[in-house]
């Protein structure tokens, strides 16, 4: 259960009749939540906010009256990595009614190898994403997970249990074959050879098989693209883009992928399946020693396409712990740089009534969370 | 001249030998007349009297006669140096988890450094990430210094024989190999939940 600092102020839940998406991010990870109507909710992926030890989903839903056991229908793990999965097992455990969705290449011989070697690096707090995805398989054993992959259709709610009479389908845009293959590739790479010391597993290289979402209700499209980048011809976006199976329409809710990157970016995603002008474009940022995405190119470049951008995060007003005066000295003459991994939460919250084209979607921005052009 | 002759002694300085840390050697005299009975049994009494006190085996007595080698005889060492109490404490103010993520190296190596997540292991704080020159690891560690690898970096004050320093250390794990086993173990357990996971 959620804590009382956990609750922040969210107000109340969406009507029945409303769509609601919630991009949660505390400066690394993500979370979204998503109400498609009637009571039912999704999760895609799971982030822990600072100063807290349960999922950010599972504090928004109660935060607003919401019971996760009965109300969240699907649960879908975009992909591995560590700031996309922290508290997911938790996720999965407390979300008894819900489905599960992750791509098949989470569950190959090759990646869950990886999985269980580095699972084995006693350490005490450093505990990275794969002990994580490991909780959730072994639950999955329990349940009958739903496989996504490119252009295929998760879950449907029938307009009668929607709460505004629309239908509601939730697709996946990928990975495809080829991704997964290039992925397990990798992964074979990675799986230490004897006689190498032991180290904790770490994400590298570009994100395969990260899984799109195209949830389309009614008439309003919403786009979430994980954190997918683009890596050549047939495949990353150019193969969603240029492929003749996936859902027809363009989306009036963006989530920029890979936190706003210039390596998830194609320009045809924005022409070909994204509303234009002024789309709802959201993103969390992600922070990692001196490395920051979005830069200011990456916010300039997006804000080109839509006045509507925001940031869950800002780095520029997280301050560190201060310790005792001598500690503190010594961490100025050792270290280059040191900073919170985490900011406060921070969350954008868009809500509308389906049916009505192109919005209008009210916007919300909480605790940290402001539009893009403060980027600096 | 005879072996004898060139025999090397003089006991002058051994006498002042009673702290066994000082070191007895035959130092050269003169070469004439000697009187080898007299210079043998003093290095004979002073051999008896120095490890009866310490308890151990006498050196060898090099002898007079056809034993003596025309070459310069070996020094006797005889040191032991004394035994310290070490008086030594480290105070750790603070102490943190790392694991290295990203290692940077420059041409010349004048600028390399590593980025880290630090797990506060004193206060159970939120987790950071720093920036580290790699003069900062012991240049026996630094080939322990990769993506992956787990180490601690420790504040605190050492103290040590009556002094104070402050001190920052980051010290890495010196974790064992993955051996063979390991990963067909592994690869066995991913074997059997990737066939527990039946997928709709």
């Amino acid at each position: 259960m959620p804590s009382q600092s956990d609750l922040n102020d969210y107000g109340s839940p969406p009507t029945p009749d409303q769509v609601e998406i919630v991009l949660l991010g505390p400066g690394y990870g993500e979370s979204v939540v998503v109400h498609i109507g009637g009571g039912n909710w999704l999760i895609v992926d799971s982030c822990i906010g600072r100063d807290s030890e349960t999922p950010a989903s599972l504090n928004y839903l109660h935060a607003i009256g919401i019971e996760p056991n009965s109300s969240v229908k699907l649960i879908v793990s975009s992909h591995w990595h560590d700031d996309h999965v922290k508290g997911l097992g938790q996720v999965v455990e407390v979300c008894t009614s819900a489905k599960f969705s992750c791509s098949t290449a989470m569950t190959k011989i090759e990646f869950l190898t990886y999985v269980n070697l580095h699972e084995r690096l006693n350490l005490r707090r450093a505990t990275s994403g794969v002990e994580e995805i490991k909780k959730v398989l072994i639950a999955l054993s329990n349940r009958t997970p739903i496989r996504a992959i490119e252009n295929r259709r998760l879950e449907v709610f029938e307009p009668a249990v929607t709460g505004h009479g629309q239908e509601c389908e939730v697709w996946s845009l990928s990975p495809s074959d080829v991704q997964i293959d290039k992925f397990i590739d990798e992964i074979v790479d990675l799986i230490p050879k004897d006689t190498e010391a032991m180290r904790r597993a770490s994400a590298e290289g570009p994100n395969h098989v990260a899984v799109v979402l195209w949830i389309k209700v009614g008439n309003t499209n919403i786009l979430l693209g994980s954190d997918l980048e683009e890596t050549g011809v047939g495949t990353g976006w150019s193969a969603i883009v240029n492929s003749t199976a996936r859902p027809s329409g363009k989306a009036e809710v963006f989530k920029v992928p890979h936190h706003g990157s210039n390596t998830s970016h194609n320009n045809d995603v924005w022409s070909k399946m994204i509303v234009a002008p002024n789309p709802v474009a959201i993103l969390s940022p992600f922070v990692l020693g001196s490395a920051r995405l979005p830069s200011k190119d990456d916010a300039n470049r997006i804000l080109d396409y839509t006045d509507y951008a925001f940031l869950t995060s800002n780095h520029r007003q997280t301050r560190r712990t201060r310790r005792p005066p001598t500690v503190e000295r010594t961490i100025r003459e050792a270290a280059k740089s040191m900073r919170p991994s985490l900011s406060p939460l921070g969350g954008i919250r868009l809500r509308s009534r389906p049916g009505l084209s192109q919005g209008p979607w009210s916007i919300e921005c909480f605790e940290n969370a402001e539009h893009l052009s403060q980027v600096s | 001249m005879s072996p004898s002759e060139n025999l090397v002694e003089n006991f002058a300085d051994v006498e002042d030998t009673q702290n066994p840390s000082q070191r007895a050697t035959l130092a050269e005299e003169p070469a004439g007349p000697v009187n080898l009975g007299a210079i043998e049994e003093r290095l004979r009494r002073h051999a008896v009297d120095f490890y009866s006190s310490v308890g151990t085996a006498p050196l060898t007595i090099i002898n007079s006669g056809s034993e003596l080698q025309p070459e310069r005889p070996r020094e006797v060492l005889i040191y032991r140096p004394k035994q310290k109490v070490r008086n030594e404490a480290l105070r750790v103010l603070q102490e943190w988890e790392g694991i290295v993520l990203t290692v940077s190296e420059s041409p010349g190596g004048s600028e390399d450094f590593f980025v880290a997540e630090l797990h506060d292991l004193t206060n159970q704080n939120e987790a950071e990430s720093a920036e580290f020159s790699l003069d900062e690891v012991y240049i026996d560690q630094r080939n322990l210094v990769k993506p992956g690898a787990p180490f601690h970096w420790i504040i605190g004050y050492r103290d040590r024989n009556g002094t104070r320093e402050r001190v920052s250390q980051i010290v890495f794990r010196r974790l064992p190999a993955w051996r063979e086993e390991d990963i067909d173990e592994a690869r066995e357990e991913a074997r059997v939940l990737a066939e527990s996971i039946r997928f709709e």
